[in-house]
């Protein structure tokens, strides 16, 4: 057995991240932790979802959520765009425990946002990891395919800037990490 | 800087990102002219970051990640200029790698939609396709690029033509001669360093019967099945196919050979005049590419089975039995094949670049039976 599933899972809450305790504001917050509630509900799960991540950083979380009311799911119709904020929320919610520290700064990029975990440094983007986020609705085959795909896209990009990958996938679920 | 400089340009950066964060919202909420509002002002506040850190070289990658951050939200909110003039800071800069492409990027971006508002008026029967990136150098550009996809374009528009007209899918990638008559091709010259194709189609065509179906003409319906396509919008293309699966493979795999490959080509645009004589198009992002994986007719219960190798095999127009692909695979000296059937609606013509190359299939299992091929892509290495 190995680490991860010898040790006891680390209770976390959406909540905290609609709250913007998390790094996020509060209403990026609010949002990504819908779209984390409507892709677990889509995927069948109960109120208390373990999720084990595995990868360059580990650990077993249970992500505890309240089922989405049909308001909210209708407002996250769109999967491809839910299954990307989903994503974010869990990233925000995990950063403490994997990387010693919270989303610290976004910046507008194409049609969504980049996220980076806050720096030692503190002023803007100064030293700061950058963290690519992936999410995966419903396909356990696709998590290593798309983690390699994002280590490559961030090493064609030159890869000045420290980087985090973090893929999640909503069914199984569970998460990796790489550090390209 | 000082720590009142630094302590502002946090505050107004934070504030930035939290109205651009609604403003995303809004605008997935369809609530456009709001949308709009937040946009300038969160653009509004990200240029006082800019200002800030505009002599500051030594602050990266800060200055340039503002610098993307503003010129993208100029974007948004239609200031091209303001774009370029930010993305060029950016470069003037001492910006990573990373952040110095997706700038040039950006520049790309501006240079395409310049085009679009500068492009001489179509009609509704014009559908024009255009292509941006480094493949056009001045009025030059890489055949490579350019010619797979005007033939796409047009087999695409053949194949439409067709569909109106209530035809069965023709296995033959040969164009009808009565078609042909019907559809000449005028090429525009390039302008501002982007290359534009108007293929005329004809809404009044008396010697060919149109379905009732569709009141949008060809034009129209081309530009309805290329977005479909690349939104992932799968209900809305089979209901335009008659749910006819040779129809909808072959426009799924033939419109994926319109899109940006994100390296050569960044933007490729298709667009057309709606019945109100208003400009209606569709931007073909690399990123479409995704979207159109998610086109797949591999139901939920259905298991697939997936072949990295090299392609051979041969498409026999009119037996279906007889089209096969093969993937061979070697592994640690040891050779494995892996036989899929063809479906109608994959033509030899789609399956030529990736004769002899290596690849990726993706097919749907049967019981006793060859798996049908359903996707195929180049292995990226």
């Amino acid at each position: 057995m190995s680490d991860v599933d010898a040790a006891k899972p680390i209770s976390l809450h959406l909540d905290s991240v609609a709250q913007g305790h998390c790094g996020l504001s509060v209403g990026a917050g609010g949002n990504a932790a819908e779209a984390a509630t409507v892709c677990f509900f889509e995927n069948g799960h109960m109120a208390r979802t373990e999720l084990t991540i595995t990868g360059s950083e580990s650990a077993l979380v249970e992500v505890n959520w309240t089922d989405p009311t049909p308001a909210i799911c209708r407002s996250h119709n769109d999967h491809q765009d839910a299954t990307k904020d989903g994503a974010v929320a869990i990233a925000a919610l995990c950063a403490p425990i994997l990387f010693g520290k919270k989303v610290g700064q976004q910046s507008k990029k194409g049609t969504g946002f980049d996220y980076y975990l806050e720096s030692n440094d503190g002023f803007l983007f100064q030293n700061a990891v950058a963290l690519e986020i992936s999410g995966i609705l419903c396909n356990r085959d696709d998590i290593e395919p798309r983690v390699r795909q994002k280590i490559r896209q961030v090493q064609k990009g030159g890869a000045m800037l420290d980087t985090r990958v973090l893929v999640v996938e909503f069914s199984t679920p569970c998460a990796r990490t790489a550090k390209p | 800087m000082t720590p009142e400089m630094k302590s502002t340009a946090e505050h107004q950066h934070k504030r930035a990102m939290e109205i651009a964060e609604l403003a995303v919202k809004k605008s997935g909420e369809k609530e456009h002219e709001l949308a709009s509002v937040l946009y300038a002002a969160a653009l509004q506040h990200e240029m006082s970051v800019v200002n800030l850190l505009r002599d500051q070289y030594d602050i990266e990658p800060s200055r340039s990640i503002i610098c993307r951050s503003a010129a993208t939200l100029a974007l948004d909110c239609g200031k091209i200029d303001d774009a370029e003039r930010i993305a060029a800071t950016g470069l003037a800069g001492n910006a990573p790698p990373e952040i110095a492409s997706e700038l040039r990027d950006i520049l790309f971006e501006v240079q395409y939609l310049r085009h679009v508002g500068a492009s001489p008026a179509m009609s509704e029967d014009v559908v024009r396709l255009t292509i941006s990136g480094p493949a056009i150098v001045g009025h030059r550009i890489d055949p490579e690029v350019f010619f797979p996809r005007i033939e796409a374009m047009y087999s695409i528009i053949s194949r439409v033509q067709e569909k109106l007209q209530n035809r069965h899918f023709r296995p033959s990638s040969r164009r009808l001669k009565s078609l042909t008559e019907e559809l000449p091709v005028q090429v525009e010259p390039s302008i501002n360093g982007e290359f534009g194709v108007d293929f005329h189609t004809r809404i009044q065509q008396p010697r060919l019967k149109m379905d009732n179906q569709s009141d949008d003409g060809v034009a129209n319906s081309t530009l309805r099945v290329i977005s479909d396509v690349s939104e992932g919008r799968k209900n809305s293309l089979m209901k335009f196919c008659n749910r006819d699966e040779a129809y909808y493979r072959y426009f799924v795999a033939t419109v994926r050979s319109l899109l940006p490959d994100g390296k050569k080509v960044k933007n490729v645009g298709v667009f057309t005049k709606d019945k109100q004589l208003n400009r209606v198009g569709v931007k073909l992002t690399y990123a479409s590419k995704t979207q159109s994986k998610t086109m797949s007719l591999v139901k939920k219960e259905q298991s697939h089975v997936q072949a990295v190798g090299v392609l051979s095999g041969a498409v026999q127009v009119g037996s279906q039995r007889k089209s096969r692909v093969k993937v061979t695979t070697v592994v640690d000296g040891e050779t494995s094949d892996q036989s899929f059937t063809v479906p109608a609606g994959i033509t030899s013509e789609f399956l030529a670049k990736y004769w002899n190359a290596n690849v990726i299939v993706t097919g749907i299992s049967r019981k006793n039976a060859l798996p049908v091929l359903d996707d195929i892509d180049f292995v990226q290495l």
